[in-house]
């Protein structure tokens, strides 16, 4: 049985669809089948990371969970497109199983998808079927930021939840309540991954502190580097650049999630 | 560069050169013939204000006396225009020993900071005057000794402290017998323990910028982590767990868990 891993945070912008690109890729490169859940096509998101518009993608998990569509005809098929694109760390991705579900789980759609009875159980057993259908070992879900009804279905379904944070005091307070509340939602394996942290800190002591004050074991401490900020949502970090301390980062993190058994 | 070279002619000259000679560490032990010597061959140099005596890099070989003025020893930054000042030098001392004796391009550069009057001796004239006195090498020799010696001092005590901060012992810092390197006070005049003492004071300054800084961090690190407001984050939690919706999930959920582990099994 597949394992569902969900990439959150407490607050936007820590680099959640960039981690959940990277990890989701890394994966794939060690011979496992990935699914990805985009939870957002309206604003940039993951599916950018993959070079694709909403309209390259086709169909939405939405017309899939209404019966519209089959999911094999939502699944983008990234490892049959990644041959002859020019970025580097992409092209890497050539023949891997690596497929992306795009979705709109969005604005009025989630709220009335809620009033519907639309309940963990069902969201789950979306997620089983589209883990059977493609024979996935792991589904990643690039979650919205936040503590609302929808990430709270995400996170008590996932066997694998990697919460993101920055360290500054912004991000600590709304962290600790996500770290309590997946806790008492009973997730299996909950990690923090420490993104964006200042060249000026000792990462390792951070780290430890963390690990202290929060209770819960952290994947990685990635710093921030400018050269991310170039790259600007353009390829795959860690596989256009293996060697940068952000990707060995990643490569750490996504040894930790293939050594769960 | 060198806007005017002459010998050294007239008594009036002649006599301002020799007690110049006589004063300095290399030459006050040379007899006097040897001096008569030195004097027929140096040539004097008037520069300006930012003249270059010697530049970095280059392969040129004579020794100078700062007869007149200050001159400052840099070395130039790459790429920019900073410089990184070694020394100030003022009347009766030299520059340019080192390549006159090892032939190695010029170490550091040398730059007229006021009018200034230098005696140039060329390789050539000085080996000339070594074959009519030889002794002259080895006074050279004590000098340089003597200067070296004089350096390693210092240098072991820079070298004993650079290991103390790198395992972290700043203890050094608090001890008395640092206490005017710790107040910055100093001696600016260009005698050689003048200059021993500028080069600790700036690495003592240098050891307490470390510490400040090791300091900031560690607390830095430990005010981040310290702001967690406990009964914010409890009353946000139950509002949370409160709600129907949470309460059904965390049914729901415990359920989906079962079912897994139950699939695990078989
Ligand atoms: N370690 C880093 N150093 C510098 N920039 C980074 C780093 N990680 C991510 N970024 C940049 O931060 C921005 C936000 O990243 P990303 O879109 O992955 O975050 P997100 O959590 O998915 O955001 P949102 O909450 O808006 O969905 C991007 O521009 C990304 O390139
Ligand atoms: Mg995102």
């Amino acid at each position: 049985m597949g394992k569902i891993i969900s990439i959150h945070s407490f607050r936007g912008g820590t680099g959640k669809s960039n981690s959940t690109a990277n990890l989701a890729s890394l994966v794939a490169l060690k011979g496992k089948r990935v699914g990805i859940v985009d939870t957002d096509i309206q604003s940039p998101g993951i599916h950018v990371l993959f070079g694709l518009d909403e309209k390259s993608m086709g169909h939405t998990l939405n017309e899939y969970l209404r019966g519209e569509v089959s999911i094999e005809q939502v699944a983008f098929n990234i490892g049959e497109h990644a041959g002859d694109v020019d970025m580097e760390g992409r092209r890497k991705l050539a023949g891997k199983a690596l497929y992306l579900f795009p979705s709109s789980i969005k604005g009025t759609e989630i709220s009335r998808i809620l009033k519907d009875g639309y309940d963990a159980n069902k969201l789950n057993e979306g997620m089983q079927d589209m883990m059977k259908a493609l024979n996935l070992d792991y589904l990643f879900i690039d979650t919205h930021p936040g503590l609302n009804e929808e990430t709270l279905l995400s996170i008590s379904i996932s066997d694998i939840l990697i919460l993101i944070m920055r360290p500054d005091n912004q991000d600590f307070q709304g962290t600790a309540v996500t770290v309590d509340i997946a806790k008492l939602l009973l997730v299996d394996h909950l990690y923090l991954l420490v993104n964006k942290a200042l060249s000026r800190y000792d990462l390792n002591h951070l780290k430890a502190e963390i690990e202290g004050v929060f209770d819960t074991s952290v994947a990685a401490v990635l710093p921030l580097t400018e050269d991310m900020v170039e790259n600007a949502s353009g390829d795959i970090f860690s596989l256009a650049f293996p060697n940068h301390p952000w990707s060995k980062g990643m490569m750490q993190v996504a040894d930790t999630i293939l050594s769960i058994g | 560069m060198m806007r005017t070279a002459r010998p050294i002619t007239g008594s009036n000259m002649v006599q301002e050169i020799y007690d110049l000679l006589k004063q300095s560490d290399w030459f006050s032990n040379l007899p006097d013939e040897v001096i008569s010597l030195l004097i027929k061959r140096v040539k004097q140099h008037e520069l300006k204000p930012g003249d270059k005596i010697i530049e970095r890099g280059k392969r040129d070989d004579s020794v100078f006396m700062i007869q007149e003025g200050w001159v400052k020893v840099v070395i130039p930054e790459e790429g920019e225009d900073g410089e990184m000042v070694l020394n100030h030098v003022g009347p009766g001392e030299m520059v340019g020993e080192l390549s006159l004796v090892d032939q190695r391009p010029r170490s550091a550069s040398v730059i007229a900071l006021s009018d200034l009057k230098v005696l140039e001796l060329t390789r050539r004239d000085f080996l000339e005057v070594m074959q009519e006195y030889p002794m002259m090498g080895l006074h050279m020799l004590i000098t340089t000794s003597k200067r070296m010696r004089f350096v390693l001092t210092y240098l072991e005590q820079a070298v004993q402290w650079s290991h103390k901060i790198a395992e972290g012992d700043y203890s050094f810092l608090e001890e008395a017998n640092n206490s005017d390197l710790e107040r910055g006070i100093v001696d600016n005049s260009s005698s050689d323990t003048a200059r021993a003492n500028r080069f600790l004071a700036a690495f003592f300054k240098m050891a307490q910028d470390v510490r400040k800084r090791e300091t900031e961090l560690q607390e830095q690190v430990k005010l981040l982590i310290i702001q967690i407001d406990r009964t914010k984050r409890d009353s946000e939690i139950d509002s949370i767990t409160g709600s129907d919706f949470f309460t059904k999930l965390k049914l729901e959920t415990s359920q989906i868990r079962e079912e897994r582990d139950k699939s695990k099994k078989d």
